[in-house]
């Protein structure tokens, strides 16, 4: 795995070695120039010293003062000098040059220097100087002729000026590398020290488990770690929620087969050791038990195909009303039992399009509660509203302590406001599954609680046919979750 | 023994209620917290066997309500939830045993057997009284090494006496521990089934071993003479 702390040191490493390799570079190189442009200034003096001392007298040529001007300093070699006509002839050369030549580009008029070799293997530099030879004691006045210029070669011992830039050199190097080494020693602590919220970042992460999702990571970080703070502890609420309430499905699940699984278990343990106690009613309480555990585990299943998409939805154009009080009618004789008033409020009605059978489990799963859960002479209101693209359907009914913190958990899986779990009509499934419907219908089922003490289930759904998966409205595969049972 | 089952499904209810007869127990039913604790003020039980979970009382407010009134009665939880967390709870609620669902019947029994032994002092599952050994986990009665077949009912009276061997008990404590809340209170069912356990451990050639005291009830002893 990349180690995001060496990557960081590789590259201000190899970063700062980069920088302070071309910055001493630029450093000797601009130097290098330097010191060689005062050498050539120095050297040019030289020559046109050498040039204004250099007289003609007939054939004899002389340069007044060459001794001093060429002579050798305390460190260096003495300078050598050759002059030659235009046409390569040597007029003069200095004597330590042993009749060697000093070669120059022939036909330059501008001085030009380059770098040589002088006698006994001096590392020099050289300036070729072109200019009129003059003769001695009188002033010419006729005008300069091209048979007249010379050229005079100058070389110069340059080891004081090797030596110079060699230092140089070797102290860029040094300091290059001194400071490569400071870098190489600093960077991993400096590293290490900006990083220390990140690995606190990381040991908080390390310590949490999804039993410990209430921990939170500190909020107490530089600046470009808060928001990655910031979004885990997001993560991590949204996580805690997720997590508590599937523990908590998974308990009331547990709790809901366990029961019948005891039922079932004592029942035949029972049968099994006291025969002659079994009776009729053993047998019809194993059927309601394995009835029971079936209709828990078909919901589960409906629930878990409806939440990955798995429903096939056919949509066709139906009445709404009559669909609504076809729907009604098997829980008219109950409510009337308990007294309770039927409000209709069914404007403007009309046909919509949409799945029959996923609506028809919705709207019954509505319905049944209302009916169970509101009191003896409550009221029940049915009220639906239809336009272009949407229609609702709003369920609204008397109850009697129903808090806010029961509405909020009404679509929990498995959830049911009698914590006893004792009646076995409910199993706390059909809110879930009715909400899983409307949503694959493109549309969703809220719960709230009015001012008044009434609870609203409202379902709306679009009129869409992009939404779900589309098939042909007389196909006779209607899976386990389209049989209405909710 | 007298047991209070408190349980809300009528399935296991029943089921329970047949096993804890079968076995010898007076059983009274409830099928709610509000029902269970009104009975269990009302009456005295060796035993209770309570469900968590109730609708109306749960069975740990029911609990706490008992042992804040002074009752010892030993209590057995039922419960679905098996979390570590819950037995605590249940535990420090003042159960004295904790049972989860789905259980063995053997256990619950066993449980329940254990608990009542407790409720007189007593680990050992075996009582000896003269020649007379009684297996209260088997259920078998011996007396001379001889197996002796008793009902439940006439096992359950002899097992009370046992357990309170040298002590006299009352015609109203043997109402209230061996028979459940559907006894008429005006018969001598008590003095029957003492006559007929009698017949059952004594016959012609044995000593008597369970002895009246006119006026104030039984006692069950091997040394002390006495009118039968």
């Amino acid at each position: 795995m990349t180690s995001l702390r060496s990557q960081l040191i590789r590259t201000f490493v190899l970063g700062a070695a980069v920088l302070l390799a071309l910055g001493g570079g630029a450093v000797y190189l601009l130097t290098r120039r330097a010191l060689i442009g005062q050498f050539d200034t120095a050297l040019r003096a030289k020559a046109l010293a050498v040039s204004v001392a250099t007289e003609q007298d007939g054939d004899r040529i002389t340069i007044d003062g060459s001794e001093r001007l060429t002579r050798p300093g305390d460190r260096r070699a003495a300078d050598v000098f050759q002059l030659r006509q235009a046409d390569g002839r040597s007029l003069l050369r200095s004597e330590s040059l042993n009749g060697m030549d000093l070669v120059s580009a022939a036909g330059a008029t501008e001085p030009y220097y380059w770098d040589m070799t002088l006698p006994g293997g001096v590392p020099g530099r050289a300036i070729a100087l072109q200019f009129h030879l003059r003769p001695s004691g009188e002033r010419d006045e006729r005008p300069l002729e091209d048979a007249d210029a010379v050229t005079l070669v100058l070389g110069s011992d340059r080891r004081e000026l090797d030596r110079t830039l060699q230092t140089l050199g070797l102290m860029l190097v040094g300091t290059g590398l001194t400071l490569l080494a400071a870098v190489v020693t600093a960077v991993p602590r400096l590293l290490k020290s900006t990083m220390r919220p990140l690995d606190r970042l990381g040991r908080q992460a390390a310590g949490m488990t999804a039993r410990k999702l209430s921990a939170r990571f500190s909020t107490d970080v530089p600046r470009e770690l808060a928001p990655i703070t910031g979004g885990l502890n997001d993560l991590l609420s949204r996580l805690e929620q997720s997590f508590d309430r599937e523990r908590r499905f998974s308990s009331d699940l547990a709790h809901e087969l366990r029961t019948p699984v005891a039922e079932l278990r004592t029942m035949a343990e029972v049968a099994l050791r006291w025969p002659e106690a079994r009776e009729d009613r053993t047998d019809h309480a194993t059927l309601a038990i394995a009835r029971r555990m079936e209709g828990i585990v078909s919901r589960l299943l409906a629930l878990l195909r409806s939440e990955d998409g798995q429903l096939e939805i056919a949509r066709e154009p139906l009445a709404l009303g009559p669909l609504l009080t076809d729907i009604w009618r098997p829980f008219a004789p109950k409510a009337a039992a308990k007294a309770q008033s039927v409000v209709w409020l069914m404007k403007p009605d009309g046909d919509v399009v949409t799945d029959p059978v996923l609506l028809r489990s919705i709207v019954t799963n509505l319905m049944e509660n209302a009916v169970n859960y509101t009191p003896d002479g409550g009221t029940i209101s049915i009220a639906t509203a239809v336009s272009a693209t949407r229609f609702d359907i709003e369920v609204t009914n008397t109850v009697a302590d129903v808090t806010a913190d029961d509405v909020s958990r009404f679509f929990d899986r498995m959830w049911r406001r009698d914590t006893s779990r004792t009646s076995a009509e409910h199993s706390g499934l059909g809110l879930p599954l009715a909400r899983s419907f409307a949503r694959a219908l493109g549309g969703d089922l809220e719960a709230s609680l009015g001012d008044g003490g009434d609870l609203t289930l409202r379902l709306t759904l679009v009129e869409s046919g992009d939404i779900g998966r589309s098939v042909d409205c007389d196909d006779a595969d209607r899976s386990g979750a389209r049989s209405g049972d909710v | 023994m007298r047991v209070l089952l408190v349980e809300d499904s009528e399935t296991l209810r029943h089921s329970i209620g047949v096993a804890l007869k079968k076995s010898g127990y007076a059983l009274d039913v409830a099928a709610d917290g509000d029902d269970g604790l009104w009975r269990a003020q009302s009456s005295l039980y060796d035993v209770i066997v309570l469900d968590v979970m109730l609708p109306g009382l749960d069975g740990l407010s029911l609990l706490r309500r008992l042992r804040a009134g002074g009752s010892s009665t030993h209590v057995l939880l039922l419960t679905a939830l098996d979390a570590v967390e819950s037995r605590v709870v249940g535990l420090q609620a003042g159960a004295d045993d904790y049972l989860v669902k789905p259980f063995a019947v053997e256990e619950l029994l066993a449980r329940v057997d254990a608990l009542c032994r407790r409720a007189y002092g007593t680990k050992a599952p075996r009582i000896v009284v003269g020649d007379l050994e009684i297996d209260t986990a088997s259920k078998a009665v011996r007396r001379a090494g001889q197996p002796i077949q008793l009902k439940p009912r006439e096992y359950q009276l002899l097992e009370y006496l046992a357990r309170r061997a040298g002590e006299v008990v009352t015609r109203k404590e043997i109402e209230e521990h061996i028979y459940d809340d559907r006894i008429d209170p005006m018969s001598n069912v008590v003095d029957s089934a003492v006559s007929s356990l009698r017949k059952r451990i004594g016959g012609p050639t044995r000593a008597t071993l369970i002895h009246t005291r006119h006026g104030l009830g039984y006692v069950l002893t091997a040394s002390e003479g006495g009118e039968e």
